[in-house]
């Protein structure tokens, strides 16, 4: 806090000297901020260490990853790596199924969340708290352990028996769709609420919702809005942060999901997939084995590349919305 | 009033209604029978017989409804054939190749199996559809291709991750008249190692680099020996019967006075040891049974000998486990023992060599035992199945006959020089001795990695100590071989 | 048809109140309504059938998997005949209860000093949220583990079981080899590894608790601090009777999603070893046990983790 100081043209003006106690309070706020400035940048390194690790390898040329004394700094740098890295991963077939599967469950995912989320959080029935408590255990069972049986459901799915209850009237009580290989394994658990961490967000929604005020809604109740108006009109607009929130997690989490796309899918694999098998893929390029992990920091840098970007463009909105109302009341 | 409260009444319990009658017909087990029927109506085993003359009959099981016989040319007398001839590839009818098969692999094809696979498309115009799948699903992928009656034909089954669980499990059972399980070409003693109960898992053919990389050899490069002062080469030795233990113990020592390097490097330090013929683990094919061998008194000796060697080799300083193929090249280590994997010079092991020589140079030796005549050849598991309710069981087989035979993967051509050349061939000879590494597996089966951390104590111990590591492991190891026991008795039917 | 006509106005207080009470739960349920036919298809049927799985013997046949009853056997042969289930069982157990506060403390203290105002800011704050996208599944695994012939990129465990050394260029990155360089005596060295791997291992996993701590900072009035602070309280009575209790809801949600992130990392030795006979021995039975069991432990003490937290601290804070 600076003092502030009359300042009277043509008066001389005085150093003041600094008490005792204002030097140590001086100190020990310079201190506090190197202190700080050191753990951040302790803690930032560490962090980011992947990071750095994948860039220097990724633009070291194939001399580099042979030559020992090569550590972090590239003595001939080049870009071949990423050209290896972008037939391997097959990046634009890749990327769009990766976009056309993920991302658009991801957000589909967002909305059907908030939707269940608002009924646990504003209304009051019986099983409430039980069902919630069911919301976190699906959260906490990986998929791996109901891996079979659902992808059996898809193989031979009979919307949720309606298939079994139409074919037995038209004589063919077994008709089922096979599902598997379309990207509708992933839109239909999204569309009802039970996709990849959904129990997670749905938590995150409600406790939002829960420190919603009420006025808001009271008021809309008061000009006759019925509660799907009220929430379409009221409270989605309020939640802009938590929106984007849950958008970002979700993005991630579904770019990053490789063991049900291996599974459901035949060809056609999306990028984390690619990801997954990056090794063979550049054997079969040539690549000997000495040198791959520079391609391999390549593919990983290019893998994460489309959500950094997003990460870059959001990340202001994300981080100062997050400032100003906060995600949990 | 009445009536409105029974619709009010009806229409708050009508959602849960038609959820409990969805939820009622959704449990019904689906894909059940009746659809099998439809399965087998259309896909039905045919089996093709060759008639002396070469021609060929099909001969169904059960009725068809429309799809046409292959009759090409000539019929005959219907015998059954259990062996290839030579021009097999002709007797595949049109049906089985219009089916065209569906090949399941945890890695991409080289390019020598690539050629294959697109000459046997030519040939017989019977597509294959090849799906890649990461090594860490690779299991549970098959399972639920087999789950959902979308069985994959052929299975590839080289690694020993796989065994014994997927191969007994996931596998059908070959027959001995579909795969012509009598012809010389197959490599009994690899299939012997997925053999249950009289049941065959998986194929092999003799010799061909995809069955046969993984049978163990000692690579070294004679340029780097050489400046290391060593006079006789190991494969000069080895020619003249002098290959053993010592001799590769001396030439070890040598090389590490000489250069301060590592004398000897390799891939599975159990290898060396197992070249004495008897593993910690055997398994007998005749009666489906493992066993521990160091219940048995002999050999207990002669697993601690073998095992002594390493020590010896390791107390000096003279020997590390690595997976570094390039340190060879560049002249850090004298030998390295590893898998016949990279006798295939399309697998580059050696492509950034920098010795004087170049790559061209590298030569192999069989790992040495305690004399040379009492020395065998140790090996993985490494076949390929045919999933459990494949649809195309014929073209699988061949397929496998195809694409396994060295002769169609220009495996000719893909040697370094005539003397690897000459000792690859030694040692996937039917008449070579060979024993089946096939501890790793028993013990991994039950505890991941587990025998990778008894192979470290029993390198690393001293050579006195080892009887008492042996002993150490000897529950771990019994428990191991009961539990797959007992995977291989109630498993294979 | 109304039996009681006695107390007329409160029936008729009791049927409008009760009217409207029931339109919202039904509205509520219309909301959840989705959700719970997903549940119950796309979660419920198969967790079932996995329970069923964990009781029989299952083997994978064309178009079905077929199981035979056979009640606890596969329970028991995990607990009695395994040699190392019951010791990734309780090791999984406490790494998690050892982990959790450490991971929920750390990253308060980050959030905290986030908060403040610094040069700077915003840039730390995006830089910690990174691990979220670098960290979280595939990149992690590829540049954590060697893979035949090619070694890992980051090199980090202090297991000495590992003796394969890495190839030239690069292998720099080991830390071990670092501090082996400087010649500590080996115990040093390998404890020191160790915390390097921990520290690292959480730091990465603190990503999205940190950014959760610092929204709920956010929502606590400043007014709240300036007035203790004329009252004379000092830092750690400020931290202790208004910062915490303000934070009691963003608390448990950091709690709640440490515990899954936890729980479901993939470096838990009881998923790995369940995972391990699924997909290279095809065991569903022993596998299914395996999983049953531990998330019967897990849902226990997640259960009751919340519990206490709720009755103890909430009641308190509130």
């Amino acid at each position: 806090m600076a003092k502030e100081k009359l300042i009277i043209p043509g008066a001389q003006q005085t150093k003041s000297k600094l008490s005792k106690y204002q030097v140590q309070k001086q100190t020990k706020s310079v201190l506090v901020s190197i202190f700080r400035y050191v753990l951040l940048i302790s803690v930032g390194y560490i962090i980011l260490y992947p990071l750095f690790a994948l860039i220097a390898y990724s633009i070291m040329s194939r001399t580099d990853l042979l030559d020992p004394s090569v550590v972090w700094i590239s003595k001939t740098p080049s870009f071949n790596n990423f050209k290896n890295a972008w037939l391997g991963l097959d990046y634009l077939n890749g990327l769009s199924r990766t976009v056309i599967v993920g991302v658009v469950s991801a957000f589909i995912e967002v909305i059907s969340c908030a939707v269940a989320a608002y009924g646990f959080a504003r209304f009051k029935f019986k099983g409430n708290g039980f069902l919630f408590a069911l919301v976190l255990f699906t959260a906490i069972v990986p998929v791996q352990v109901i891996a079979i049986p659902l992808y059996l459901n898809f193989r031979f799915f009979n919307l949720f028996g309606l298939t079994g209850l139409i074919g037995g009237i038209f004589g063919n009580p077994e008709f089922v769709f096979d599902l598997t290989n379309t990207p509708l394994t992933f839109y239909l658990p999204s569309l009802f609420g039970v996709g990849l961490r959904s129990g997670l967000f749905i938590f995150i929604y409600r406790q939002f919702f829960l420190g919603l005020p009420k006025e808001l809604e009271e008021a809309a109740y008061i000009d006759g809005a019925g509660p799907l108006k009220t929430f379409l009109r009221v409270i989605i607009p309020s939640s802009g942060v938590v929106i984007v929130t849950v958008s970002i997690f979700s993005v991630i989490w579904h770019w990053n999901e490789y063991f049900l796309s291996v599974l459901y899918f035949n060809d056609n694999l999306p990028l984390s997939v690619s990801l997954t098998q990056i090794n063979s893929r550049l054997s079969s390029l040539g690549v000997t084995f000495e040198t791959q992990q520079g391609n391999m920091a390549a593919a990983c840098l290019l893998f994460m590349l489309p959500m950094l970007i997003m990460y870059i463009f959001l990340q202001r909105k994300f981080i100062q919305s997050v400032d100003r109302v906060g995600i949990v009341g | 009033m009445k009536t409105r409260n029974l619709a009010k009444f009806l229409s708050k319990y009508f959602a849960l209604i038609l959820a409990m009658v969805m939820l009622f017909t959704a449990c019904a087990p689906a894909g059940d029978i009746d659809d099998d029927d439809e399965y087998e109506e259309e896909y039905e085993e045919e089996v093709v017989v060759t008639n002396p003359d070469g021609t060929t009959t099909t001969v169904k099981q059960t009725t068809e409804n429309g799809g046409g016989t292959a009759n090409n040319g000539g019929s005959g007398s219907s015998t059954k054939s259990t062996t290839w001839g030579s021009n097999y590839i002709k007797t595949m009818s049109s049906t089985v190749a219009k089916k065209g098969i569906h090949v399941l692999m945890w890695r991409s094809y080289s390019k020598g199996e690539k050629a294959a696979v697109e000459s046997f498309q030519k040939l017989t115009g019977c597509k294959v559809r090849t799906t890649v799948v990461p090594s860490g699903q690779y299991g549970t992928k098959l399972q639920s291709l087999i789950a959902g009656k979308d069985s994959p034909d052929v299975v590839c089954l080289d690694s020993d991750q796989y065994w014994p669980g997927l191969a007994v499990q996931s596998c059908q059972p070959l027959d001995k008249y579909t795969f012509r399980l009598d012809d010389s070409v197959w490599n009994k003693n690899q299939m012997n190692t997925v053999t249950a109960k009289g049941k065959t898992f998986g194929a092999a053919i003799t010799g061909s680099f995809i069955n046969e990389d993984i049978n163990y050899l000692v690579y070294y490069f004679p340029s780097v020996l050489k400046q290391a002062g060593i006079t006789t080469m190991p494969y000069d030795l080895w020619k003249s019967g002098k290959w053993n233990w010592d001799a590769a113990y001396n030439i070890a020592k040598t090389f590490y006075e000489k250069t301060k390097k590592t004398g000897i490097e390799f891939l599975d330090r159990d290898a060396w040891a197992d070249s004495c013929g008897t593993g910690l683990v055997t398994y007998d094919y005749k009666n489906s049974t493992f066993t521990n061998n160091l219940a048995n008194a002999s050999k207990k000796k002669t697993i601690v000998n073998a095992w002594s060697q390493i020590s010896k080799l390791q107390s000096a300083n003279l020997c590390k486990e690595s997976f570094d193929t390039a340190k060879l090249g560049r002249g850090d280590c004298g030998m390295y023992c590893s898998i016949s994997y990279g006798v295939n010079s399309e697998n580059d092991w050696f492509g950034s060599v920098s010795v004087s020589g170049g790559a061209k140079s590298v030569e192999v030796v069989p790992v040495p035992a305690a004399s040379q005549s009492s020395a065998y050849v140790p090996y993985r598991s490494k076949t390929w199945g045919v999933a459990k309710g494949a649809k195309n069981v014929e073209g699988a087989a061949y397929f496998l006959r195809y694409y396994l035979d060295p002769a169609n993967t220009n495996q000719e051509n893909l040697y370094y020089n005539s003397k690897c050349k000459e000792v690859f061939k030694y040692i996937t000879a039917a008449s070579t001795k060979k024993t089946f590494m096939c501890a790793q597996s028993v013990v991994n089966y039950q505890t991941k990695a587990k025998f990778e951390e008894i192979r470290n104590k029993l390198s690393e111990a001293q050579s006195s100590a080892i009887q008492t590591v042996l002993d150490s492991y000897n529950p771990t190891i019994t428990s191991a071989v009961n539990a797959a026991n007992k995977l291989v008795s109630t498993r294979v039917k | 048809m109304e039996s009681k006509v006695i107390q007329i106005p409160d029936l008729d207080k009791k049927r409008r109140v009760k009217g409207i009470e029931s339109k919202k739960s039904m509205y509520g349920r219309m909301f959840i309504l989705p959700w719970c036919i997903g549940m119950a298809f796309f979660f419920i049927i198969p967790l079932i059938q996995s329970l069923i799985y964990s009781f029989s013997t299952v083997i994978v046949d064309p178009g079905e998997m077929s199981t035979q009853w056979v009640g606890l056997d596969n329970y028991k042969t995990i607990l009695n005949e395994d040699p190392t289930y019951t010791d990734n069982l309780i090791s999984a157990v406490t790494s998690f209860f050892r982990s959790l506060p450490i991971v929920v403390i750390v990253s308060l203290i980050l959030a905290m000093v986030l908060n403040q105002k610094f040069k700077g800011r915003t840039f730390f704050r995006a830089i910690y949220f990174l691990p979220v996208i670098i960290a979280t599944g595939v990149v992690m695994q590829l540049l954590t583990k060697n893979l035949n012939g090619v070694d890992a990129i980051i090199t980090l465990s202090a297991d000495t079981t590992n003796t394969y050394t890495s190839s030239g260029g690069g292998g720099g990155m080991d830390f071990t080899t670092i501090l082996n360089s400087l010649r500590f005596p080996e115990d040093i060295t390998k404890t020191m590894s160790s915390l390097i791997t921990s520290i690292f291992n959480t730091l990465w996993s603190c990503g999205i608790p940190i950014i959760l701590f610092i929204s709920g900072l956010q929502t606590i009035p400043e007014q709240l601090y300036e007035a203790s602070k004329v009252e004379g309280a000092t830092k750690w009575e400020e931290f202790w009777y208004i910062t915490l209790p303000m934070l009691a809801q963003t608390l448990l949600l950091v709690i709640v999603f440490s515990m899954i992130d936890l729980l479901t990392s993939n470096t838990n030795p009881v998923l790995n070893q369940a995972y391990q006979y699924m997909n290279d021995s095809a065991v569903y039975d022993i596998s299914g046990a395996m999983l049953w069991l531990f998330f019967a432990i897990v849902a226990g003490t997640v259960g009751i983790v919340i519990f206490l937290y709720t009755k103890l601290l909430l009641k308190r804070w509130s």
